[in-house]
């Protein structure tokens, strides 16, 4: 930055008009691109009640006795998926306000923190690698991006974690929010799968991660599985049983870690 | 969204095309071959790259012989065509994003129909059932510019049996040559995106696209170019701008029309500027029951409709001086906004109907809109909000009952109808182009047209070539003040409102600043009286106040220091604005404590305004007139009371003061009778 450039910033605070109100407003005091007003109104979970699905609320569904098959060990999301962030990620994801990418992969950090923090009780824990859940093709070409995705790149730059393209959306499912509980629960079987020609390089490094953490022993691969929304946990539980599937090719455990935007 | 493309044509004439369906390009040249006598080339080039790529590999020149290249031949062909397109491209993945056709394939596979006998019936058949559905989409386009989810809507509409196929239909109409098709997102090469913004840091110019070479082509803003998942470009860029009306992206096509020279003028309602005799205007004047001063303006608006382009300017500015109301005199020290860069490049074709809060502006379009309707000119009334579109709709459909009339806002169910009369947000202009032959402004200097430049350039695009701008305002913007008083732009005034009544001039008044009263839970004597005595004499008490977070302290106070009046406060952040000042008209409340975003549009019978804080920087000249404007607004009560309250003078509370005082002197003619002989006194 040449001084001039300094001095105007100095002089005057950038007054830019926020991403999600719009108003004119001094911006980044919380998070990037968004007013204070708006920042503050974000629902965080501070304190997930139930330990599975990381629901802010008492949780019927990790109850059910299906639940316990489920192939993710838990799901941590970073807020609340109330009328505002509806809002926020229906910008998102149909509005064209790609620039929510930034904000929101912040708050996906914070959630991954306090994940962290919980599973260090017994020894330090981190994930090894991040990867998403996977758009159609047709969904790709419509709206341009996975929404998933640009969070969770960013995400894993911020942690400096490997990111890892590694499934694929086989058939176009409809949207999930125009479909019933039961309706979601069928519609998902089979629409996920392993990207066909993924790079055995990205094996290597895995080997040399698993290696790294635990000389000679066997240690799981530790991936974490970055949406939007959590809602029945099914969209990341057959991911889940997908990435599981990488336990023959890599010959190592793999235990997925679901970490979700908003649980609703 | 990726678009294929090839090289076509007769022995002498050969041109590139971009295809959104090669399907129908392959019958219609096949056909062609099929029943032309002239032999038919075709080459393909590409099955499908970036319609960025494709669009501006279409652009480039074409040479009279076109070499039997291979596919690496034209790869080097293409990247050195589009160097600056493909300038922040990674060149690694040009090989398999631009699709390029192997030669013989594309002689042979892609174009089946040229080699091997074509099904001539099967694509016949299509084509004459596309025929119709682009007949329908080209009509639809007329005076439009839309983006291809909205052609996609549109047709859906329009005939829901092609809506499947809409690209099909588009690409038909292109090649009938009926259509254009463009990408949404323009980029510019680099050195000239530099140029442009040096011009614009010394002033000439519009401030669009400084800092970028990306350009929006539908509200002209810059964009930021990034990977795209639609078209695998790593430079893809999309507008945020003017993302709330779809998304527009470098590889996202905008489709409008492409006007033939025939229809321009039986079609696009040119007028006629057939000149209307004085008597005539008069009998119609009559007929809308105007006042003298309204009648007065909306005489001159309409000869400023009815003059040449080039000469409305001394054929409108002269009779106004004749009639002593062009007169301003005005402190010219502002910025230069953008509407304002516009009228002055073009002043000819602008006209400023600059009416007092309370004159009836909207009456005085209804002569202007049956003129250019008369003519079967098209006529686009836009306005900053959803609420005045939905107030004003039923207010034009009574005094137009022969004409459609469209409004259209956000979610507005008549998006894609066209009528002679369109009413809508300034944002849904966007999607006009070259559309109307009159465009008005309503409240030019409200937010978010003024400041605004994508909404400038809007308002500047859905023009007919020779078509008219009308701007309406009761505070124009100093810019537009100054070309007034140059000569430069043709105003005219309204000085005194509908009920021949002189605005409400403020009283200033000194106190101290209402952070301290409001710390202290003290309001000063002096204001409380005034109160009281507003309320005794039944008048509902409009305070404004600077910030929003005075709002509900200071009405807190109030219904201490008047137990029993229900006292309301609100502010953009308030859900419930719209109940309070309903409740606040109805009398339920009777004192309403606000910030500017009430300064415009909400009429209460009888009230008076104090403005407190009047200091304020938040509060400008013409936030202040407005707010004063709030004051006796109706017949009943015209005299209602404005009190600036403020620790000092500011320019703006005097400048407001001034203005008020100018319009009532030029008002004087206008007056009521008993008006009229007070005012002059009080000069004296």
């Amino acid at each position: 930055m040449n001084i001039g450039a300094l001095l105007r910033t100095l002089l005057m605070p950038t007054r830019e008009s926020c991403l999600a109100c719009g108003q004119s407003a001094k911006l980044g005091m919380i998070l990037p691109l968004l007013c204070e007003r708006c920042a503050n109104r974000i629902p965080w979970i501070v304190k997930p009640r139930c330990p599975i699905c990381g629901r802010a609320q008492e949780c019927p569904d990790c109850r059910r006795p299906e639940a316990g098959a489920r192939a993710f060990s838990i799901n941590r999301s970073a807020v609340l998926y109330d009328a505002t962030m509806r809002e926020w990620i229906s910008a998102y994801k149909y509005g064209g306000a790609e620039r929510f990418a930034e904000p929101f992969s912040i708050m996906l950090e914070q959630a991954y923190l306090r994940m962290c923090r919980e599973r260090s009780a017994a020894g330090a824990w981190q994930a090894d690698l991040v990867t998403w859940v996977p758009v159609s093709a047709e969904r790709l070409e419509e709206r341009g991006f996975n929404q998933a995705e640009l969070v969770a790149r960013r995400l894993a730059k911020r942690l400096k974690l490997p990111a890892c393209d590694l499934l694929t959306r086989n058939v176009h499912t409809g949207k999930q929010s125009f479909k019933s509980r039961a309706e979601r629960l069928r519609n998902l079987d089979d629409a996920f799968s392993l990207l066909p020609n993924l790079d055995p390089g990205d094996f290597k490094q895995w080997e040399t991660i698993g290696s790294a953490k635990h000389p000679g022993g066997s240690f799981p691969i530790q991936v974490l599985l970055v949406d939007d929304i959590y809602t029945t946990g099914t969209t990341a539980a057959v991911c889940a049983s997908v990435l599981k599937s990488l336990e023959n090719v890599i010959d190592r455990p793999v235990l997925v870690y679901s970490l979700t935007l908003a649980r609703s | 969204m990726k678009a294929g493309v090839y090289i076509a044509g007769h022995a002498k004439k050969r041109s590139w095309y971009v295809s959104l369906d090669l399907n129908v390009d392959r019958c219609w040249w096949g056909l062609q071959q099929a029943r032309g006598t002239e032999s038919v080339f075709f080459r393909l080039v590409s099955r499908g790259m970036p319609l960025q790529w494709a669009t501006a590999l279409a652009a480039l020149q074409l040479d009279a012989h076109i070499p039997a290249w291979t596919n690496s031949d034209w790869s080097r062909h293409i990247r050195s065509g589009l160097a600056e397109v493909l300038n922040a491209e990674d060149l690694a993945s040009f090989e398999h994003l631009s699709g390029i056709a192997e030669s013989d394939e594309a002689q042979d596979t892609a174009m089946p129909v040229l080699g091997s006998p074509l099904n001539e019936a099967t694509a016949s058949t299509w084509l004459r059932e596309l025929h119709d559905s682009a007949k329908r989409l080209t009509e639809g386009l007329n005076g439009r510019s839309l983006l291809g989810g909205e052609v996609e809507s549109m047709l859906k509409e329009l005939d829901p049996a092609s809506e499947k196929q809409w690209r099909s239909v588009a690409q038909f109409a292109y090649l009938q040559g009926t259509i254009k098709l463009e990408n949404a997102v323009k980029t510019k090469p680099r050195s000239a995106a530099v140029r442009q913004g040096l011009k614009n840091a010394f002033g000439s110019g519009n401030v669009l696209a400084t800092k970028s070479a990306h350009q929006c082509m539908r509200c002209g803003s810059a964009a930021g170019g990034g990977p795209c998942g639609s078209c695998g470009s790593s430079d893809c860029a999309r507008c945020e701008a003017c993302r709330a009306l779809g998304r527009s992206r470098s590889c996202e096509v905008l489709v409008s029309r492409l006007q033939q020279k025939d229809d321009a003028a039986s079609d696009q309602g040119i007028l006629r500027r057939e000149k209307v005799t004085q008597t005539d205007l008069r009998a119609r004047l009559t007929y809308w029951n105007l006042s003298p001063a309204q009648a007065e303006a909306s005489e001159q608006a309409v000869h400023f409709l009815e003059s040449p382009i080039g000469t409305s300017r001394s054929a409108a500015t002269k009779p106004m001086k004749q009639r002593r109301i062009f007169h301003v005199a005005m402190q010219s020290d502002a910025k230069r906004s953008d509407t304002s860069g516009y009228a002055a490049q073009d002043p000819s074709s602008r006209f400023l109907l600059w009416a007092v809060t309370g004159a009836g502006k909207t009456e005085m379009l209804f002569p202007l809109i049956e003129q250019v309707r008369s003519q079967g000119g098209r006529v686009l009334v836009a306005t900053p909000r959803r609420d005045v579109v939905l107030e004003l709709a039923p207010r034009l459909r009574k005094a137009f009952p022969g004409e459609t009339l469209v409004a259209l806002y956000g979610g507005s169910e008549e998006r894609w109808r066209r009528g002679g009369v369109t009413l809508a947000t300034t944002h849904q202009v966007l999607r006009f182009v070259h559309a109307f032959d009159l465009v008005v402004i309503d409240e030019l200097d409200a937010f978010p047209f003024h400041g605004d430049p994508m909404l400038a350039y809007a308002a500047e695009r859905c023009r007919a070539v020779d078509g008219r701008t009308v701007y309406l305002s009761a505070t124009p913007p100093k810019e537009l003040q100054s070309l007034v008083r140059k000569g430069h732009l043709a105003c005219a005034k309204v000085p005194v409102r509908y009920h021949r009544h002189p605005l409400p001039v403020p009283v200033l008044l000194r106190m101290r600043s209402l952070s301290e009263y409001l710390r202290k839970k003290r309001l000063p004597d002096v204001l409380l009286r005034k109160w009281r005595a507003s309320l005794e004499r039944g008048a509902q008490v409009f305070i404004f106040v600077p910030k929003i977070a005075f709002a509900e302290p200071l009405a807190a106070l109030l219904r201490l220091a008047f137990p029993g009046i229900a006292v309301g406060a609100t502010s953009s952040q308030d859900e419930g604005r719209g109940g309070k000042v309903v409740s606040f008209r109805a009398t339920d409340l009777r004192m309403l404590v606000t910030t500017t975003i009430l300064e415009r549009g909400v009429t209460v019978p009888r009230s008076d305004v104090y403005i407190l804080d009047a200091d304020s920087g938040l509060f400008d000249e013409a936030s202040l007139v407005q707010m004063a404007g709030r004051a006796g607004r109706s017949a009943d009560d015209p005299a209602g009371r404005v009190v600036f309250a403020a620790v000092q003078k500011t320019k703006a509370q005097i400048g407001a003061r001034r203005q008020i005082r100018r319009m009532n002197r030029l008002a004087r003619p206008f007056l009521l009778p008993r008006h009229a002989r007070k005012s002059s006194e009080s000069k004296r």
